[in-house]
């Protein structure tokens, strides 16, 4: 067991953990951060992306020791007393949202993205989930929800 | 109508934008195992010899369970079991371990333990001797009689590695079918055309792979939190393995599933089977995540194989006689081999075009390779893509522009045909002349071009069902119930596998009671929320739930408005009452639903109706225009454009439908230029993995455009069609068509990959 | 397990050598990961150089770019300072994966996996870059050829040895750089074919070229005969397209189940080498189309 610092969704923490272990089974067995999902265990598919440092990463892939002092976002860190993030209104009112598996990382890959630049073009948009794979919806919805709440965004939301 | 028609925002949102709708593998319970599963690396063994004994002593092992320990009787996967009409029966030919294995990846064993890395390990211990066996791999060498027999047992007496029957689907306009009336359709032929297409198993890829947690108590109850889109022919199919009472199995989701496309209609892989088992003998509740990689090489895929057919028309191009076959490779175990042949064949050829003379013949051939099974279009993806391939031929040779060849040859209202229903409304031209504008068909068609990257346009069309009666056993029952306090509840066990079917299930059940749907709420995906249902398959759920809802509320709006007619209330006649949006009115009085549900229920008083019912069946029509660019001189096919015009019968929420048509779109444009699984003999599929599967990503669609068209059906709620399966259908032949555009050359293998483009060029001398 | 978070390049390689190989190197993690999640891989000890902070950063110092080992690939893909320079790292930088990987995956650890067709190493590759390497000899440069020992096999020891970081000269004004890749699908892909080139071009003749190709051999593999052929010639399409025919005899394209057989890259490879030259003739103002 070694001591792990770090700040999850806005609050810092001190825990115990088993270095060996990902960090996506840190947040999902040791914080109940279920939101986060696993869809390959690979890098391969999204699903279990958070963000790290201002930056998208799959959980899956890396070791949880690396979040050594790093602030750390999950889905269940979007949204302030029970209102949500427009990236979450937006993916809901646009239906961009079937089966919701892939939605907690594709909503991160989001966030990061327009957290860094709230005027993507549809390149951008698409680079950014290029990584996240969603089997529903042929992605027409989840690239106008982003681009939604991006509008958004700009107006200061 | 409030609600039907309207862009409402998906009632599940909430939960799956914030990451706390649950799914089947966030689910804990207390003292609970983990499981892995130990799968035969041979495509045909004999286990000789199975000992266990180093797993079950390394510490933290709880049960280990093979053919030795655990029950033998056969079944089927698939829900088939429990669908299947009589006078047929279903093909029971699996076991939930085998001591002969019949593909890579085929279960053997599973172990229990206190940790997941713990039965990892364990897995590793148990220590088999197996004797190889002969195999085979393709359907057509799997029916010469010469081949090794996959199922000896369980296989058709008479035609070899057959499994259950060969599907005939057989119609004629003027006279009783014969084979010889089909010749003399031919005989009629000015023109014949034929057409061959050998298409690839293509895997579902849903989102959350197969999962399942068990829970077995001593008293005899088992519950089954699991990721089926069939919680109750689940139950029915655990409680038959099991030799348990029905009412002592559970089965629900918790309640969400990462979508299904048909993947886990009946049992999730064996994911619910293996749990149960081992749950049983540890009295404890077990887990079983599927790895991403057992998920692709052990559960159902897309049918592949091998179709053919030839079409007879007049020189004014009506079409006369069609004769299709398809030997389509079912794998080790049959599943859904033999409804999937038959729909292949009802509604991939059957369905589209007025055909005077037909015959489809389908063969579903046991090899030994992973069983394939339901996915999204069901065997109709199969048939339409021949059909069209043959159409498209037709009308090169008649040198008529495709479109107007078809639009001749539809199916109409009146047309005589295979169904043992009416046809309904049909749109299948206004959406072929609405794909046609989107893509600029008369612009862009037949352009002749000289550089390496070539454009090209094409267009298919299709149809499908809106559930499976009266073909298979099809029916559900709802609860209707209103609140003390006036809301109204649904329950059904029907699940929500990703479409927003609940959604679109409470604004109907809304505007057919007349009451708000801010107040309304739907229990579903658990076969205990409600007495029988079929679960989320066929195109159906909204079409078949809502059928049984008019019933329902209709008897529950008869009893809310004679109870309000009496005279502690409104005092007057009960049929001058209305409900709407919560308020009954009538000659001038008015109470709320709110009020009366509570007097009600201070005198003892209910409103709810249980109902079930058969649903009608809709043919909902479909046609899709691409567009694609071919860099000649490396074979690269790329899609630029779907314009999918859709004849839905009526929309009930126009961005959920949308949704279906994009995401089924995307899963043919993968099926037409990327997505295959390439098996390796002696290793198994390649395709372990998302990187090893080339199935679309988020930078690497064409522009999607969705047209909904609405015909009105007659027979629908509100006019309404299913659309869940039939977004990915006509996708495949479009682009093959727009790919002939570019290069002049029809393809007639899928999918469209950069080795077979090339060699299809050179071959044809176009390089 | 041991985890360490290395704060220098010297810690870690001091890290390492206390643990007699029982330790070894993690940077981005994107392939150490998925192999200790396959038992593939069992370290005891894992040694982080993602916080060592000589060797983050990019640089420039006397005539050379310095790319820090623990530098991500899309840290890379978006520098300013390497697109002026090599647009065509950029670009191979940016194909790996998906930007999930890019934000933790380095570039070394793309050439340290040894895979023959790894998009940032083919793309650094023809740079002519030099690996500086920590051991407990002390330090000393490696070339691109000297990476490799096989198919998947660096000649590096991960539980030895430290990559630091690395030199690549700058170009002139006349020596240009670019990367192509045939691929099934943009993310989430390994390519079917990639091919990188460098060169320098006076007067529209080719002065020296430098082509690699993957996967076509162990590592990103040179194509010297093309490149001894196209010394002195003019970029012309013909001579582009004959280099890429001669550059089959330098390659050894394997089947892929999913990636193209041998007979359909040995077709696409000379097109391939031909359209990574067209890129530097574009770059150089004498190609006006494209490809």
């Amino acid at each position: 067991m070694e001591k792990l610092n770090m700040t999850i969704n806005g609050k810092a923490i001190s825990v115990d953990v088993d270095p060996g272990i990902r960090l996506v089974d840190f947040l999902r067995d040791n914080l109940f951060l279920t939101g986060t999902k696993i869809g390959c265990g690979k890098g391969e598919c999204g699903a279990c992306t958070v963000i790290m440092n201002g930056k998208a990463v799959t959980s899956c892939i890396i070791p949880v020791m690396r979040a050594q002092g790093a602030v750390i976002e999950t889905i269940e860190g979007l949204g302030k007393n029970g209102k949500l993030h427009p990236i979450q209104e937006e993916f809901i009112n646009k239906g961009a949202i079937q089966c919701g598996f892939c939605t907690p990382g594709m909503i991160m890959s989001s966030k990061a993205l327009l957290d860094e630049n709230n005027a993507p073009t549809s390149d951008e948009v698409r680079e950014a989930l290029g990584g996240n794979i969603c089997r529903c919806t042929g992605y027409v919805k989840i690239e106008e929800a982003v681009m939604a709440a991006a509008d958004r965004m700009r107006k200061g939301e | 109508m409030k609600y039907v028609g309207k862009n409402i925002p998906r009632n599940d949102g909430f939960d799956k934008a914030t990451g706390l709708g649950q799914f089947t593998m966030d689910v804990s319970m207390p003292h609970m195992l983990y499981a892995r599963v130990l799968r035969s690396p041979y495509a045909h063994a004999k286990v000789v010899k199975i000992d266990t004994s180093a797993a079950e002593a390394l510490p933290g092992v709880v049960t280990v369970c093979t053919f030795e320990n655990t029950t033998n009787k056969p079944f089927n996967t698939s829900a088939t079991m429990v669908t299947t009409p009589r006078p047929a029966e279903p093909v029971r030919d699996q076991t939930i371990f085998t001591d002969e294995p019949k593909y890579i990846g085929d279960e053997v064993a599973a172990v229990a333990a206190e940790t997941e890395a713990i039965a990892a390990e364990a897995i590793k211990r148990i220590k088999v001797e197996y004797e190889v066996l002969p195999a085979v791999y393709d359907p057509v060498e799997a029916l010469k009689p010469d081949s090794p027999e996959v199922q000896p047992l369980y296989g058709n007496k008479e035609h070899h590695n057959v499994c259950g029957e060969i599907v005939r689907v057989t119609f004629c306009e003027h006279e009783p079918y014969s084979d010889e009336a089909l010749e003399r359709g031919f005989a009629q032929a000015d023109v014949i055309v034929d057409a061959d297409i050998k298409l690839p198993r293509v895997k579902q890829c849903q989102m959350e792979v197969h999962a399942a947690v068990a829970s077995y108590k001593a008293n005899g109850t088992l519950e089954i939190i699991s990721t089926t889109q069939t919680p109750t022919p689940t139950k029915m199919i655990v409680a038959y393995a099991f030799d348990l009472p029905e009412s002592k199995v559970r089965v629900r989701n918790p309640p969400y599933l990462g979508g299904g496309f048909g993947v886990r209609i009946g049992i999730s892989g064996k994911a619910e089977l293996l749990a149960a088992a081992l749950s049983m003998k540890a009295l404890r509740p077990v887990k079983i995540v599927y790895s991403r990689e057992e998920d692709f090489i052990a559960s159902d895929t897309r049918h592949g194989g091998y179709m053919h057919a030839r079409l007879g028309a007049k020189k004014d191009g009506t079409f006369l006689a069609l004769d299709t076959t398809a030997k389509l490779n079912t794998g080790a175990y049959c599943t859904f081999g033999v409804e999937l042949l038959a729909v292949c064949g009802v509604c991939g050829t059957a369905g589209t075009y007025h055909i005077p003379y037909l015959r489809y013949m389908g063969y579903p051939v046991y090899t030994n390779q992973q069983t394939a099974g339901a996915f999204r279009g069901f065997g109709t993806p199969q048939g339409t893509a021949v059909v069209e391939a043959c159409v498209d031929k037709l009308a090169k040779v008649l040198d008529m522009d495709p479109i107007r060849l078809r639009k001749m040859n539809t199916m109409k209202p009146d047309d005589k045909n295979f169904f043992p229903f009416s046809v309904g409304s049909v749109g299948t031209n206004e959406c072929l002349d609405k794909a046609a504008a989107e893509i600029g068909w008369y612009e862009k068609r037949g352009k002749v071009q000289t550089g390496n990257k070539r454009r090209g346009v094409g267009i298919a069309c299709n149809t499908h069902v809106s559930n499976a009666a009266p073909f298979c056993v099809d029916y559900n029952a709802v609860n209707m119930i209103i609140e003390q306090d006036g809301s109204l509840r649904i329950n059904t066990a029907i699940p929500e596998i990703g479409p927003g079917s609940t959604t679109a299930l409470i604004q109907v059940a809304c505007d057919l009671l007349g009451v708000p749907f801010e107040t309304t709420t739907i229990i579903f995906g658990d076969s205990a929320a409600a007495p029988f249902d079929i679960g989320s398959h066929a195109t159906r759920t909204l079409y078949s739930v809502s059928q049984v809802m008019e019933d329902a509320a209709a008897e529950l709006k008869a009893d809310i408005l004679s109870y309000a007619a009496g005279k502690d209330f409104l005092d007057t006649d009960a049929s001058a009452l209305t409900l709407e949006n919560g308020i009954i009115s009538g000659n001038g009085k008015e109470m709320t639903l709110k009020a009366l549900a509570y007097e009600a229920h201070l005198k003892g008083k209910q409103f709810l109706v249980s109902k079930c019912k058969v649903p009608d069946n809709s043919l909902p029509f479909a046609a899709q225009a691409a567009e694609v660019e071919v860099d000649m001189e490396l074979g690269l096919v790329k899609v630029l454009k779907i314009a999918a015009a859709h004849d839905v019968g009526k929309v009930i929420n126009p961005r959920l439908c949308e949704g279906q048509v994009e995401g089924g779109v995307l899963q043919g444009v993968g099926w037409a230029v990327r997505e295959e699984m390439t098996y390796e003999e002696g290793k198994g599929f390649y395709n372990t993995g998302f990187h090893k599967y080339m199935l679309p990503t988020a930078d690497d669609h064409p522009e999607i455009i969705s047209i909904l068209v609405e015909s009105n059906d007659p027979k629908g709620t509100f006019g309404m069609k299913g659309i869940g399966e039939v977004g990915c259908i006509p996708t495949l032949p479009a682009i093959f068509s727009a790919v002939e555009d570019a290069t002049g050359v029809r393809f007639e293998e899928a999918p469209l990959t950069p080795d077979r483009v090339l060699a299809g060029l050179k071959a044809a001398g176009k390089i | 397990m041991k985890y360490i978070l290395a704060k220098s390049a010297a810690e870690a390689l001091e890290a390492l050598l206390a643990e007699e190989g029982k330790a070894r190197i993690i940077a981005g993690g994107s392939d150490v990961m998925v192999d200790m999640e396959a038992g593939k891989l069992a370290p005891q000890t894992l040694v982080d150089i993602t916080t060592a902070d000589d060797m983050k950063g990019i640089r420039i110092q006397d005539d050379q770019l310095i790319i820090g080992a623990a530098v991500t690939l899309t840290e890379i893909a978006r520098s300013p300072l390497i697109r002026q320079y090599f647009p065509s790292l950029c670009k191979g930088a940016g194909s790996v994966g998906s930007l999930q990987i890019r934000n933790s995956a380095t570039l070394v650890g793309n050439v340290v996996t040894a895979q023959p067709a790894a998009d940032a190493a083919m793309a650094v590759a023809p740079l002519d870059p030099r690996f500086v390497v920590l051991s407990k000899d002390g330090i000393r440069e490696l070339a691109m050829g000297e990476m490799y020992a096989g198919f998947g096999k660096s000649t590096l020891n991960s539980t030895a040895e430290v990559v630091k970081e690395i030199h690549i000269p700058l170009p002139a004004d006349d020596e240009k750089a670019s990367f192509v890749r045939l691929e099934l699908r943009k993310s989430l892909s390994l390519p079917m074919l990639n091919v990188a080139a460098m060169a320098k071009v006076t007067d529209g003749f080719f002065q020296w070229v430098r082509i690699t190709m993957g996967p076509v051999g162990v590592g990103p593999t040179r194509a010297f005969e093309a490149e001894e052929w196209l010394k002195g010639k003019a970029l012309t399409p013909e001579n582009m397209a004959e280099a890429g025919r001669l550059a089959l005899h330098n390659a050894k394209p394997r089947s892929n189940p999913l990636r193209g057989s041998k007979k359909y890259r040995e077709h696409a490879l000379p097109i391939l080498v031909r359209r990574a030259l067209e890129g530097i003739a574009k770059q150089m103002g004498l190609l006006h189309f494209d490809n």
